[in-house]
C-alpha cells in the first residue's frame, strides 16, 4: 500500500485558513441573501394588488317606483389596505320592470357635482353647471361631455346588488378611476 | 471624583481619543467665517432629528389622522407650533446652507484630490436631503404634500422600462393611500435618516483624514489657528444667529395651511415648493416624448456633473482665477437653478376647476329658420357658455331663467341690451356676469337671436296649463328632507378639520356663490321665505359666530351637512345637505368653513394652546441672545485692551 503523500505544515496551514475564509464569506452571503427574500418580499409584495371593486346590497328590489328615479343610500365598506371604512354612497336608479334595474353613478361626469331629479320637468339636473340628462341617461343640455354613468348591478333573490365605481371627470370616454 | 470616573470611563472606551480627534485640528490659514458653513449644516440636521423624533410624540402615520395629528400638534400642544416650525423652517434653512457650503467648497477647489470622498459622500447627502423634504412634505397628508407626493410618484412613473414598478413601489400600490403614508413614513424617519447618519460620518471622518484645505492663496497658508476653540466659537455664533432666524421665521410665517388632502378634489392647482421649483420649471420644457428626459435625464445630469467634478477637474490649480473652465460651468450651474427657481417661482399655474368643459353640444335650435345675425347670435350664445345657465328649451334650470319663449316676453332691445351689458342694472343681487366686453354688433346679434325664439316652452308634466316655466323652485327638486332651519343634525367630521380659507374661497365661488353671494355679503332674494332673502355668511347670525375657531366651525357644520329649510311659506331657495350626499367631500366642506370663518375675522387655523404665544416668544429669544451676544463682546473687548490675545502660530 502506497503512503499518503505527505504535505508541509506550512503548506497545509495556508489550504486550512483559504478553506476557512472561504466558508466564512459563503455563510455570510447566505445568512444575508435568506435575511433579504422577506424584506424584499414584503415591501414589493403588495403594489401590485389592485383595489377589488365590490358588489354592496343596495335595497329591495320592489321597494323601488316602476319607471321612477329614486336616491337610494346604502353603506358600502371602502377597503385601503388595512383600513376599511364604511361609507355611505349613493345612486340614482330607475326600475324599468320586475327584473331590469338601471343604475346611475350620482357623481355627474362633467365635473363630479351630484345632480337631482326634477321631476316635472321629468329630467336629471346637475345644479353646479346646468346639465341636463333625459332619464336614460343622455345628455340634453350643457357642458356634460358624457352620458350619466351607468354602475354594474344585479339582482339576487329580489335584493339589488351595486358595484360602486368613480370615473374619470370630464371626458367623453368612460374611463374608470 | 469626577476626574476619577472619567478616568475609570476612559481606560475601557477611548473617550479622550475621540474628543481630541474631533476638536484639535489645525485649521490652515485660522479660522474663518467662511468655514462655519459645513458645522451649520451639522447643526440643522441634528435639529431636523431632534424635532422630528419629537414630532413623533404626536404622529399618526395614517390617512385618516396624520392631517388632524399634525393640526393638533399645530395649535393644541404648547410651543408645539415652534418645533413643527423649526422642523419646516430647519429644512428649507439646511437646503440653502448645503447650497452655500457646495458653492463655497467647489469655489476653493476642495473636491479635488485627495479629497474626493468628502465631496462624493456630500453629493449623497444632497441627494438624501432632497428625499426627505419629498417624503417629509406627504406626511402631513395636507393638500400641498398629498399632491406634491401623488406628482412626485408620478415623475418616477416615467422613467424608462422600471419607471411604473418604481410608482407602484413609493406608492405601495397602484394609487395613493394607507400604504403611502406607511412607506414614505418609514422612509423618511428610519431608513434615510439611518443612512444620513451614515454619511455624515463617512463625510466627517474623510474631512479629518487631511484636514480643512485652507485658503487657496499660498502665503496666506503658512499661518494656522485651532479648531477648538477658535473655529467652534465663530460656527456657534453664526449656530446661534441661525436659531434666533428660525424662531422668527416660525413665529412670523408659519408652514402653510393647505388643507386636509382630498384625492377627489379638482380645484387644487398643484405647484411644489421652492426647493423643487427648478426641477417643475425644467420639466416645462419637455413634453410627450420627451417628458423622461425631463423627469429623469436633467437629475441624472445634475447628479452626474456633480459626482464627476473631482475626476474631469484633476489638476491640483485652487485658485479660481486659474481655473476658468471649472468656474464658468460652476457658476452657469448654479446660474441656471437660480434662474429656473425663480421663473417658476413668479409662474401661476391657474387656478383651473378640473379639465375645460368641452364646447356644449349643439342646442335643439327653434324649427324656424335663422336670420344671418340671429345665427351668429346663437354662435356667441354658445361660445360664451350662456347655455351653462340658461336653457333655451324645456324648463331652464336653477341657475339662470329659462329664455324659451324668450321673443314672446315683450323685452325690448334696450332692456335686453342693459340686461346683457351689466345684470345689477336690472336685479341688484343677480349673479349673471356682466358682458360689458361685447360689441354694439354682438350684443345686436344676441339679442336677434334672443327675439328669435318664439317657441314656448313645453308644459312641464304634471303642472297645471298654463303654468309658467322658468327658475324651478330648488325645494321641490331636492330628493332628500332637509330639517327645518334651528333643527339640524350633529356637525360632521370636517368641523374637526382645520381648512384653508384661500382654497376655500375657490370652492365657495364655484358652489355657495350662486345663492349666498360672492363674499357671503350679497342680499340674494329667496321668495317665499319669512326673512325674504339668503341670510349673509360674513356678518354671519351671532348666535353661531364663536372666536374659538373650532366651536365656530361645529357651529355651521350641521347646516352644511344636513341642510336647512328657511322658515316661511314655501321659500323658493334652501340649503341644500352638501354633506350627507356626499355632494362635497369632508375635506372640501372644511376648506369652506375656514373660507367663512376668515370672512367673520377668525382665523381657522389658530394656535389655541401656543404654550408662549409666537410673537413675544421670538421677542423673548432674541433678548436672551442678544444679552449674550453684547455680554461675550464685551468680555472679548476687556480681554484685548489687557493685550490677552495670543499671537497665531507661525508653522
Amino acid at each position: 500500500m502506497a503512503e499518503p503523500p505527505v504535505v508541509p505544515a506550512a503548506d497545509s496551514g495556508r489550504s486550512r485558513r483559504r478553506f476557512l475564509e472561504a466558508a466564512a464569506k459563503v455563510l455570510a452571503g447566505l445568512v444575508a441573501a435568506v435575511g433579504a427574500v422577506p424584506l424584499a418580499a414584503s415591501v414589493i409584495g403588495p403594489i401590485f394588488r389592485r383595489p377589488a371593486a365590490h358588489f354592496a346590497r343596495v335595497g329591495r328590489v320592489d321597494a323601488f317606483p316602476l319607471g321612477e328615479p329614486v336616491n337610494p343610500t346604502f353603506e358600502y365598506r371602502t377597503d385601503d389596505a388595512y383600513l376599511h371604512t364604511i361609507v355611505l354612497h349613493d345612486v340614482w336608479l330607475v326600475r324599468r320592470s320586475a327584473t331590469e334595474v338601471t343604475v346611475f353613478s350620482a357623481v355627474c361626469p362633467h365635473l363630479g357635482c351630484h345632480y337631482y331629479w326634477h321631476a316635472k320637468a321629468r329630467q336629471f339636473i346637475c345644479p353646479c353647471h346646468a346639465s341636463v340628462f333625459s332619464i336614460e341617461g343622455r345628455v340634453l343640455a350643457g357642458p356634460s361631455p358624457r352620458p350619466l354613468d351607468t354602475l354594474p348591478a344585479r339582482i339576487e333573490e329580489g335584493e339589488l346588488l351595486v358595484k360602486w365605481q368613480r370615473f374619470e371627470l370630464g371626458m367623453s370616454r368612460k374611463v374608470p378611476l | 471624583m469626577a476626574l476619577r470616573l472619567a478616568e475609570w470611563f476612559n481606560e475601557r472606551w477611548p473617550i479622550a481619543a475621540v474628543v481630541r480627534w474631533s476638536l484639535q485640528e489645525d485649521i490652515p490659514g485660522g479660522s474663518r467665517f467662511a468655514y462655519t458653513l459645513g458645522s451649520s449644516a451639522l447643526f440643522l440636521f441634528l435639529l431636523q432629528v431632534a424635532t422630528g423624533v419629537w414630532q413623533l410624540f404626536y404622529y399618526v402615520p395614517s390617512t385618516d389622522h396624520a392631517y388632524d395629528s399634525v393640526m393638533y400638534l399645530r395649535t393644541e400642544v404648547p410651543l408645539g407650533w415652534l418645533v413643527h416650525g423649526l422642523h419646516y423652517w430647519g429644512n428649507n434653512a439646511f437646503l440653502v446652507v448645503v447650497g452655500i457650503h457646495v458653492a463655497r467648497v467647489f469655489l476653493w477647489g476642495a473636491y479635488k484630490a485627495p479629497r474626493e470622498l468628502t465631496w462624493l459622500s456630500g453629493v449623497v447627502l444632497i441627494l438624501l436631503a432632497a428625499s426627505m423634504t419629498f417624503t417629509g412634505a406627504l406626511l402631513a397628508w395636507d393638500e400641498l404634500g398629498y399632491w406634491a407626493g401623488e406628482v412626485g410618484t408620478s415623475i418616477a412613473g416615467t422613467v424608462p422600462w422600471i419607471g411604473g414598478f418604481l410608482e407602484r413601489f413609493f406608492r405601495g400600490g397602484g394609487a395613493m393611500g394607507q400604504l403611502t403614508v406607511a412607506r414614505f413614513f418609514t422612509l423618511h424617519v428610519a431608513v434615510l435618516p439611518g443612512l444620513m447618519v451614515l454619511l455624515v460620518v463617512i463625510h466627517l471622518v474623510a474631512l479629518r483624514q487631511f484636514g480643512s484645505v485652507g485658503p487657496w492663496n499660498p502665503e496666506k497658508l503658512q499661518a494656522s489657528g485651532p479648531f477648538w476653540p477658535d473655529q467652534v466659537l465663530k460656527d456657534l455664533l453664526v449656530i446661534s444667529v441661525l436659531l434666533v432666524g428660525l424662531i422668527g421665521l416660525s413665529a412670523l410665517a408659519p408652514a402653510p395651511i393647505t388643507g386636509p388632502a382630498d384625492p377627489i378634489d379638482t380645484t387644487y392647482t398643484p405647484k411644489p415648493e421652492w426647493n423643487f421649483l427648478f426641477l417643475y420649471e425644467a420639466l416645462q420644457v419637455f413634453k410627450g416624448r420627451w417628458e423622461p428626459l425631463g423627469t429623469v435625464g436633467i437629475p441624472l445630469a445634475i447628479m452626474a456633473l456633480l459626482v464627476l467634478a473631482p475626476f474631469l477637474d484633476r489638476r491640483e490649480e485652487r485658485r479660481p482665477r486659474r481655473r476658468p473652465v471649472a468656474i464658468t460651468v460652476g457658476v452657469l450651474f448654479a446660474g441656471g437653478i437660480l434662474a429656473l427657481t425663480l421663473i417658476g417661482y413668479r409662474s401661476h399655474p391657474g387656478v383651473a376647476a378640473g379639465p375645460p368643459p368641452p364646447p356644449p353640444e349643439p342646442l335643439p335650435g327653434p324649427p324656424v329658420a335663422l336670420s344671418p345675425s340671429a345665427k351668429r347670435g346663437q354662435e356667441l350664445f354658445q361660445q360664451l357658455g350662456c347655455a351653462a345657465c340658461h336653457a333655451v328649451s324645456g324648463p331652464g334650470s336653477v341657475l339662470g331663467p329659462g329664455l324659451a319663449g324668450e321673443g314672446r316676453r315683450g323685452r325690448s332691445r334696450p332692456w335686453l341690451t342693459v340686461q346683457i351689458r351689466d345684470p345689477k342694472e336690472h336685479t341688484a343681487a343677480s349673479i349673471m356676469p356682466p358682458y360689458a366686453a361685447l360689441t354694439d354688433a354682438q350684443v345686436g346679434d344676441l339679442i336677434d337671436y334672443l327675439m328669435s325664439l318664439t317657441t314656448a316652452p313645453p308644459p312641464p308634466q304634471g303642472a297645471a296649463p298654463g303654468a309658467v316655466a322658468g327658475v324651478p323652485p330648488v325645494a321641490e327638486a331636492a330628493a332628500l328632507p332637509v330639517p327645518p332651519s334651528g333643527q339640524q343634525g350633529p356637525p360632521g367630521l370636517a368641523a374637526s378639520m382645520v381648512g384653508d380659507p384661500e382654497h376655500g374661497a375657490i370652492l365657495f365661488r364655484l358652489t355657495c356663490a350662486a345663492c349666498h353671494g360672492t363674499e357671503g355679503t350679497d342680499k340674494v332674494p329667496n321668495p317665499g321665505a319669512d326673512r325674504g332673502t339668503v341670510p349673509p355668511l360674513k356678518g354671519i347670525e351671532a348666535a353661531l359666530f364663536n372666536d374659538d375657531p373650532a366651536v365656530f366651525a361645529a357651529n355651521i357644520d350641521g347646516f352644511v351637512q344636513h341642510g336647512s329649510m328657511p322658515k316661511g311659506k314655501a321659500p323658493q331657495l334652501h340649503m341644500p345637505p352638501v354633506g350627507v350626499t356626499n355632494t362635497l367631500t369632508q375635506q372640501q366642506i372644511a376648506q369652506i368653513e375656514a373660507y367663512v370663518l376668515a370672512l367673520n375675522g377668525v382665523d381657522r387655523a389658530a394656535i389655541r394652546r401656543p404654550g408662549i404665544a409666537p410673537v413675544p416668544f421670538f421677542i423673548l429669544s432674541c433678548a436672551v441672545f442678544a444679552g449674550v451676544w453684547a455680554g461675550l463682546g464685551g468680555w472679548w473687548l476687556a480681554v484685548r485692551r489687557r493685550g490677552g490675545t495670543e499671537p497665531r502660530q507661525v508653522s
